[in-house]
């Protein structure tokens, strides 16, 4: 597993308050909170959360870890991405979902990478298509080595 | 033809100079008749040179209505003119040219209606004999890349107007896309418009911030905006923020008598010709226009040898001779006078290219050069490319339409005279777009370019004009011939799924097929060998394909009660339940299982195929009733194996300390249970009818279950089973496959699965609608069918007495019973549903059980 990923359903004002250290966190709809954290801490994450939201009576908080394929573009990944996705890039910190080289994906924003989430039954045809498109381009394809990357203030 | 400097031409070898198009490299060696007329067959020659008119369309290399005039010639071209026949030199269709009083326009609304069988024989001769080119069908089309730009500013055309606006937008810290559908500068002969190209070609070159695109047609400008730009490797989809079209001016095309005669040419065309290839397109010329373009041609045809008769201020009267031009009837103040001429030089004015403008409608899109503007002089041109570019607006200069056309061809794409708008104008199509829709005027290839603004002119002169629509006609993408191999694009890069045991199928020999948005295994062996592996001993099947889904929040419990049509509030924590999916109609649309996990919180299944579906349905219900309920897709997250067989238990408990045995694990339960290291929740089922073990898991630990398996049941017999053997298994069950066995309109009694539905729940999905059915005699239904004999196939037609009454929507030969087994459709007969019935001479019998294991002793085991 290369990177562990997260969903938190629950209220919008719960999910509001959730600061989980080390965790990239990607609202995806005001009852849907994905965190992104290193590979190794999909429990710790998990537990951290349901106790964050222990208050908010039918929230859930599950490990879809498996579910995804995290990819970090590195290098051009600017040109790249203009290649591949028809959406203007978002500016870091930031996030959007579209089709990424025809693949439905979350895509998170920072000045040095680009980091694309997509269904992990579609993982194969992202790293095809990239390659594809942006051969001619010093694009470094990586899996991400760690999510170190925190769009928000880590809590202490 | 290889390694010569030389294209094949109808079986002829055609030199190639330098810069040379395919039109010059022919015109060259004394090709002049290029095409034949749409409809009359008229032989054309060049024309314009600069892509604007339909006069040389040719097939290169397989690939018809190539413009000759503006395609690169390069070695090994296999070029061919298309219309014509037997040739375009000698068509024995020309004869259709004395036949206009038969051929009226829109004689295809008049004639040949009545008797109807009439008009199908003779409309495929219609089309052979009006084509322009026939479609390349021997060739599999190549998958090509669309890829995306997001510019500040794209600028259409790269004449003087759109270097200038690119580089005004350049400078002031705008991304530039700038396009052209040729190489920058070629279209142009030798002169002051193409020295100032140049220059600024240079500095644009010099400008990181603009990316220039040669031999790049925007098709349209679409909402957005989006422009789409046809280059030989992708289609370039741009997001600009804004949009410039500099897209000039066409020469106007001449209407008179005889102006299509070969050698009848427009200035640009000409002195291209004679000025960049070193061509004359005739010794004896007579140029007819005045204004400083016209004088550049006429020293361009000076320079290359021609004599040159300038006839500033003229009006052609017709233009001379049988097939090409001998003389030119000009009419010059004090009254008409004939020219001897061997080429008649047009350069009376211009006509904007301004078909992406009038696409544009209300998107951020500006004109900038002569087609705002046409005959501005260079320094205007190139003022107006710097405003736009710097983001002024400018309003546009209306354009004077040329005088009432009075004679000779105005549509050259459609064969469109001054007679037939005439025509059309007697029978009463009396405004610009009745009589193009009539006349099919400006709808041929050059999409009004050439003949759009002698129209407009002709309607406005005509007594009784409507005076509605006599504006341009609508423009509409594309803008430019596009095939449709470039048109699909980065279209059609299918997505299909694979489970994380994709490549273990692989390696074991699987043939994998579609199955919905999946590739699944087929088979890997043979299917009677993995057959038997299920029914005899133990065998394994990758099931990750299934949706699976967690429902969880308060509501949970609830909506799972109105949405199926089982009971569900009553099952414990650990129990299974098999659940239909109706839709309100009452009709199934998918099936699966309900796995109560305690708490309030469930996992539910749906077909491999159907879960998409399945997941919108269960989002729009819980969004409709208002209901606090999660619905997490664990499709991907989860993996699936199913162990199945009489000898699973065996091979589980080998790997598993968990009590697997019947009394700790019963039927239609489900345990978390851990096999081989690997967490599994584990539901015992029976789709195939035997004893059997479905393993969920987390998906990146599917392969080492399922290696954990195949090597710790190797000395059991065990094999995997794919596609082919479950669809035999479940068959001598009698379970359905949805949309296989389910017509649209499969009620739930029809499939004899009224037992799956609690009509004493106060609601359920599709409640009304089953109930609604009930109250009706079932006309059809779906019955299981044993055969003794051949195994009919399936779709077979199944007949009582002679008489069909249904079809068999599956078939197979059960190899432990010995005998053909299928589910069917049938219909009542004489009020009955039958008990017999017979199909391509082969008897079956009705039965109202389960082929293979009536009792399902087998499963619960």
């Amino acid at each position: 597993m290369l990177a562990s990923v997260v969903v938190c359903h629950a209220a919008a004002e719960a999910l509001d308050d959730i600061a989980i250290d080390e965790t990239l966190p990607i609202r995806v709809s005001p009852d849907e909170l994905l965190l992104l954290a290193a590979a190794e801490r999909a429990g710790s994450v998990c537990t951290a959360a349901e106790a964050a939201l222990a208050g908010d009576d039918g929230s859930i908080v599950v490990d879809v870890s498996d579910g995804h394929a995290l990819s970090c573009l590195r290098g051009d990944w600017h040109e790249a991405y203009a290649r591949l996705c028809a959406i203007p890039a978002a500016d870091p910190p930031g996030c959007l979902q579209g089709l990424f080289a025809n693949v439905p994906a979350k895509l998170v924003f920072d000045r040095e990478e680009l980091l694309v989430v997509v269904s992990s039954v579609l993982a194969h045809h992202l790293a095809a298509r990239v390659l594809e498109s942006c051969g001619d381009l010093d694009v470094a394809e990586l899996a991400p080595a760690s999510i170190a990357v925190p769009m928000h203030e880590a809590t202490a | 033809m290889s390694g010569d400097n030389a294209f094949e031409f109808e079986g002829r070898r055609v030199p190639i100079h330098g810069g040379d198009t395919v039109a010059s490299a022919l015109f060259r060696t004394g090709v002049r008749v290029f095409s034949r007329s749409f409809k009359y067959h008229r032989r054309r020659g060049l024309y314009c040179l600069t892509g604007d008119c339909p006069n040389c369309l040719v097939n290169v290399d397989g690939e018809p209505c190539v413009r000759a005039c503006v395609t690169a010639a390069a070695p090994g071209q296999r070029v061919r003119r298309e219309t014509g026949w037997p040739s375009a030199d000698r068509d024995v269709l020309g004869v259709l040219d004395r036949m206009h009083s038969l051929l009226p326009v829109g004689f295809y609304y008049k004639t040949l209606l009545r008797p109807r069988w009439l008009w199908p024989l003779v409309e495929p001769w219609v089309r052979r004999v009006a084509g322009l080119g026939r479609a390349p069908t021997g060739r599999i089309p190549e998958a090509r890349e669309a890829r995306h730009l997001h510019p500040d500013v794209m600028v259409i055309g790269a004449g003087v107007a759109g270097l200038a606006a690119a580089l005004a937008a350049a400078e002031s810290r705008k991304t530039v896309v700038l396009c052209d559908e040729g190489r920058l500068g070629e279209t142009l002969p030798p002169g002051a418009a193409r020295t100032r190209i140049d220059q600024l070609a240079a500095a644009v070159a010099a400008q990181d911030a603009i990316t220039l695109l040669e031999q790049s047609p925007a098709i349209g400008i679409y909402e957005g905006p989006l422009v789409v730009l046809n280059e030989a490797r992708f289609l370039h989809l741009v997001h600009p923020a804004r949009v410039i079209v500099a897209t000039g001016a066409a020469e106007e095309h001449g209407v008179f008598d005889g102006n299509d005669l070969l050698g009848v040419w427009l200035g640009r065309g000409a002195a291209r010709l004679a000025g960049a290839h070193g061509v004359l397109p005739g010794r004896r010329v007579v140029l007819v226009g005045d204004g400083a373009e016209a004088r550049e041609h006429v020293e361009t045809l000076r320079a290359a040898g021609a004599e040159v008769t300038e006839a500033a201020g003229a009006r052609v009267v017709a233009a001379h001779g049988r097939h090409a031009v001998r003389a030119v009837e000009l009419e010059e103040g004090s009254g008409s006078r004939r020219h001897p001429c061997d080429a008649l030089v047009l350069s009376t004015g211009l006509a904007p290219r301004d078909g992406l403008v009038r696409q544009a409608g209300g998107l951020p899109v500006v004109a900038a050069g002569d087609v705002a503007s046409p005959g501005a002089s260079l320094a205007d041109a190139e003022a107006s490319g710097r405003r736009a570019g710097l983001g002024e607006e400018a309003e546009p200069v209306a354009s004077p339409l040329p005088g009432t056309p009075r004679a000779g061809i105005v549509c050259l794409c459609e064969d469109v005279g001054v007679g037939e708008l005439e025509h059309a104008w007697y029978e009463g199509f009396r405004s610009t777009e009745i009589i193009k829709r009539y006349t099919t005027a400006t709808m041929g290839p050059c999409q009004g370019a050439m003949c759009l603004r002698h129209l407009r002119a002709f309607v406005a002169a005509g007594e009784g004009a409507t005076g509605l629509g006599d504006g341009p006609t609508n423009a509409r993408p594309p803008a430019r011939g596009i095939t449709l191999e470039q048109a699909a694009s980065g279209v059609g890069r299918e997505l299909h799924q694979e489970t994380a045991l994709h490549e273990r199928h692989l390696e074991l020999g699987a043939t994998m097929e579609p199955a919905g948005v999946w590739r699944r295994p087929q088979r890997y062996s043979g299917v009677e060998e993995e057959y038997w592996a299920v029914r005899k001993a133990v065998s394994v099947m990758d099931v990750g394909t299934l949706g699976k889904f967690l429902v969880a929040g308060r509501d949970a419990t609830e909506f799972l009660e109105r949405l199926y049509p089982c009971n569900v509030r009553d099952l414990e924590a650990g129990r299974v339940r098999y659940a239909l999916l109706l839709g309100e109609h009452g009709f199934v649309v998918d099936d699966g299982i309900v796995c109560s996990l305690g708490g309030g919180r469930w996992y539910v299944t749906f077909t491999s195929s159907g879960a998409a579906a399945a997941e919108a349905t269960l989002r729009d219900w819980i969004e409709t009733w208002g209901l606090h309920v999660y619905l997490i897709d664990l499709t991907a997250a989860r993996g699936a194996i199913n162990v199945a067989g009489p000898r699973s238990r065996e091979l589980l408990q080998r790997l598993s300390d968990d009590p697997l045995d019947n009394e700790s694990f019963p039927y239609l339960r489900h345990r978390e249970i851990t096999v081989a290291g690997v967490d599994c929740g584990a539901i015992r089922l029976g789709f195939v009818g035997e004893l059997s073990y479905e393993l969920h898991h987390p998906s990146s630990r599917s392969v080492d279950l399922w290696d954990a398996l195949l090597a710790t049941g190797s000395d059991l017999g065990i094999k995997p089973h794919g596609l082919d053997a479950l669809r035999l298994l479940r068959l001598e069950k009698g379970h359905i496959i949805i949309g296989q066995d389910t017509d649209f309109d499969a009620t739930p009694a029809k499939l004899n699965m009224a037992w799956a539905t609690k009509l004493e729940k106060p609601m359920f999905v599709g409640k009304r609608g089953v109930e609604r059915a009930a109250a009706h005699e079932m006309e059809r239904k779906l019955v299981a069918v044993e055969f003794r004999g051949k195994t009919p196939p399936e779709g077979a037609a199944l007949k009582v007495g002679g008489r069909y009454v249904g079809q068999l929507s599956s078939s197979g030969y059960s190899h432990a019973l010995g005998h053909g087994v299928g589910l069917g459709w049938v219909s009542r007969v004489n009020g009955s549903f039958p008990t017999r019935v017979e199909t391509d001479g082969v008897l079956g019998t009705v039965v109202d059980h389960a082929f293979y294991d009536p009792h399902g002793a087998l499963l619960r085991a």
